[in-house]
């Protein structure tokens, strides 16, 4: 049991929870504004972005994040937004279109250019947090914890410094735009920082998994509670122990620690689903 | 003489509230009857409650005396609200107008060269007999309308349940709506709607439900609609 | 039979039968189900191949692919009938949670000494080259099925999608024939996975589909066109991946289809212009 408990295993918790804070919180405000799916079509159309940062820069630094995530986060939306003003899709149809074809040409891209990027299609697929202990250290302290940790705080900022303004936009659209407020930058702003969450935690959580980060915990506290702070809360007590948990569970049985993570809050997710209902049926019985 | 609906006890609700609490009606046949009653007062789901559409808590519907839904079925006409729709589905006028044959039907039959002279008919009794080619995405508001009642029309119903046809409608359609509904209870059949325009109940209908959650006044149109009942149930003065 | 026509054959069949679902799929605005089942596979695949004691036996992948989306269809139904999580909610989370779940799978599989691997990582990016006899008999009895459906229920699917309420009021039951529809979309990712690959599979439903829709206002030609296009980009994309053999199926075939799109979606705008003006 001590032997878990080394430097590797705290390292990888706190970068878990750190991605796990970060992308919960985010991931709240995509799902009140019924983009939840926008996590996946994002997660998907950042490997373009990312293939040329990586054939610029050979490697990802924080400038490179920034970048391959405006990149991405524009493009996809406004893609989009231009199928769907134009009367060519619904909004389903073009989000499936735009981030398949996206995802597609990044494939071809990485391809053909297999000998500049170093990153396979595999480590996207996947990620893998066991590698969080063996990257380059900054300041003492792995880089994906770097990347993310900084994201943490600097998003954090953000996120509480426009939090009115992201409530109204998600709440009632058309109400935001009378009152003045600038809907359509606020839209953007906030697909250019998923998109920079997802690049900073794919080697890590990999393009599928990072959904579950940003929408899972969310919802689990959109469960359990009315208002935004309880809810974020929730959704962070739901990190805090799942993330030690898993990450122990696979160290034991050898497996992959974000698979393990997302597959553990997805059970504890389907669980308290299946309790709140039963709950909520008793509850109406008693009523007549 | 038995009545063509009969609902005892009804009551349905959403969540945990209640939207319609035990409703009883008894209507005959041959006529016209209007459902009011203030936004959220249940008119939509009291029809949708009659057709099996959404779940009841309690209560019984009985058509043409003492026989089930789903034993009526064939003689049971339904026009949903427009709203739910969406235009751009990929289907002609025609085509909406031969859905109503689809209960005669039943599987692996599909409209032939008599369901579609019937078709042609009942979109000429709406004024849209030059229109069956087009896509419905293509017509005006009123127009399409004017197709869902050829459709429910194409039924060939003894017993309607209308959800706001009159809703958003022009001038035309409105007089065209209301002259083939009195055609209808003419013929003997019987018509239930639920209305949001006060003004218009007067000329349109016979009788009158003015309900809110449970019924407040059933009966003769001009009287349901005294002051007195329509402030119990709006709770502002209608002079 | 040489190795190239039998798999462009398959790409053939496979883009014609994704073509049909996919065409009511948009029209239910659902596109994004085809990826959650498509990433839903991936479990059921891993228990078939490990219940099996590492069977290579297509048809056992295939069942347990199968089952995967039929669980996933069933676990989406039943999340969005509380009206605190959305559909788009329920769609991300099962589809991370499922993918999540075949992840730790695949990687225990990948683990095990002296298995042999089943190509099953082919499954997430796919290669048409890696198809065999039994696969294409399974694409061809699904095109064939899901045909067969969409014919003789043509007329209760179209007011099932068009106007459930009615459908209802008329005695078609919308909610048995929504859920046929569920299982032609899964019989179809389930059988062009392997081919195209988890990932992109929802783009052959959708995209396709898609070009169809601005082609024609009329459901069956919409249907026909669907089918023919999904047909043509599958089978021009696997030919593209077999000459330039670092291209990956999946992609290959997306970009054809999507290039469809965009040459359909310019002309729809050209006659669009011609005549407001």
């Amino acid at each position: 049991m001590t032997d878990f408990l080394n430097v590797d295993f705290v390292w990888i918790v706190a970068t878990g929870l750190a991605a796990s804070f970060l992308c919960s919180w985010l991931g709240l405000h995509l799902v009140l504004r019924r983009q939840a799916m926008m996590s996946d079509a994002l997660s998907h159309s950042v490997l373009p972005g990312l293939v040329l940062v990586y054939i610029l820069f050979g490697s990802l630094n924080s400038f490179g994040i920034l970048l391959g995530a405006t990149v991405t986060g524009v493009v996809t939306a406004l893609l989009i937004e231009v199928l769907k003003r134009q009367q060519l899709l619904k909004e389903d149809a073009a989000t499936g279109l735009v981030f398949t074809t996206l995802f597609a040409i990044g494939v071809v891209l990485l391809q053909v250019y297999a000998g500049n990027a170093h990153i396979d299609t595999q480590c996207l697929l996947y990620g893998e947090l066991a590698f969080v202990p063996l990257e380059n250290l900054i300041w003492g302290m792995p880089q994906s914890f770097v990347h993310i940790g900084s994201l943490l705080l600097s998003m954090g900022a953000l996120l509480i410094l426009f939090h009115k303004e992201l409530l109204l936009t998600a709440f009632h659209e058309e109400m935001a735009q009378s009152s003045g407020l600038p809907v359509r930058a606020i839209q953007y702003g906030l697909m250019i920082a998923v998109s920079a969450v997802i690049i900073a935690c794919f080697q890590a959580l990999g393009a599928v998994l990072v959904i579950a980060f940003l929408v899972l915990p969310a919802s689990f506290g959109l469960l359990l509670s009315r208002d935004f702070k309880s809810t974020l809360l929730w959704s962070w007590a739901l990190s805090l122990v799942c993330v030690p948990i898993a990450t122990w569970i696979a160290f034991v049985i050898d497996n992959n620690i974000a698979a393990n993570i997302v597959a553990l809050e997805f059970g504890v997710f389907v669980v308290a689903f299946i309790v709140q209902r039963e709950i909520e049926k008793r509850v109406r019985v008693r009523i007549h | 003489m038995n009545p063509v609906l009969k609902i005892t006890n009804l009551s349905v609700r959403y969540q945990s509230s209640p939207v319609l609490w035990k409703i009883n009606v008894d209507i005959t046949r041959g006529k016209i009857i209007g459902v009011i009653g203030p936004n959220g007062s249940g008119k939509s789901t009291l029809l949708k409650a009659c057709l099996n559409l959404v779940p009841r808590i309690t209560g019984d519907v009985r058509f043409f005396g003492n026989k089930s839904f789903e034993e009526t079925r064939k003689q049971i006409a339904y026009l949903p609200q427009r709203e739910s729709i969406d235009w751009d589905f990929p289907v002609r006028v025609l085509d909406v107008v031969l859905m109503g044959a689809y209960s005669r039907l039943g599987l692996f039959r599909n409209p032939g060269a008599t369901e579609k002279t019937f078709a042609m008919e009942c979109l000429d009794r709406v004024g849209l007999k030059d229109f069956s080619k087009r896509h419905i995405s293509e017509l005006s508001g009123g127009q399409q309308q004017r197709v869902f009642l050829a459709r429910a029309l194409m039924t060939k119903a003894e017993l309607y349940f209308l959800d706001e046809p009159f809703s958003a409608v022009d001038v035309v359609t409105e007089s065209m709506i209301l002259s083939v509904l009195k055609q209808l209870r003419d013929d003997g059949k019987t018509l239930l709607i639920s209305h949001h325009d006060l003004n218009s109940v007067r000329e349109s209908t016979d009788e009158v439900i003015l309900i809110n959650k449970e019924i407040l006044s059933f009966g003769a149109t001009s009287e349901v609609m005294s002051n007195l009942n329509l402030q119990k149930a709006y709770g502002k003065s209608f002079t | 039979m040489t190795l190239l026509f039998e798999s462009l054959l398959a790409c053939l069949l496979l883009g014609f039968t994704c073509g049909l679902s996919g065409s009511f799929l948009i029209l239910r605005r659902q596109a994004l189900a085809g990826d959650m089942i498509g990433h839903s596979v991936l479990p059921g695949i891993c228990t078939a191949f490990i219940a099996s004691q590492f069977s290579l036996n297509p048809l056992v992948l295939l069942a347990g692919a199968f089952f995967g989306a039929i669980a996933a269809t069933l676990l989406q139904e039943y999340l969005t009938r509380s009206s605190k999580i959305k559909p788009e909610m329920a769609l991300a989370i099962n589809l991370t949670g499922f993918y999540a779940i075949g992840l730790g799978l695949l990687t225990w599989i990948q683990k095990q000494p002296g298995v042999q691997q089943a190509h099953l990582e082919s499954y997430l990016l796919g290669q048409a080259a890696t198809l065999s006899r039994t696969d294409l008999f399974s694409i061809l009895s699904s095109a064939v099925l899901c045909l067969f459906l969409i014919v003789i229920f043509f007329k209760e699917l179209r007011v099932s999608v068009f106007d459930p309420l009615f459908a209802k009021s008329s005695g078609v039951s919308a909610a048995k024939f929504q859920f046929l529809l569920s299982s032609l979309v899964a019989v179809s990712v389930v059988v062009s996975i392997k081919a195209v690959g988890l990932i992109l599979v929802s783009a052959l439903l959708i995209i396709p589909a898609s070009t169809a829709s601005l082609l024609s206002k009329d459901l069956s030609t919409r249907l026909i066109l669907a089918s023919i296009l999904g047909a043509l980009s599958a089978s021009a994309g696997a030919y593209i991946s077999f000459i330039k053999s670092n291209i990956p199926t999946g992609p290959a075939i997306i970009l054809v289809s999507t290039f469809c799109f965009i040459t359909a979606a310019t002309f729809y705008k050209l006659k669009q212009d011609q005549q407001s003006t």
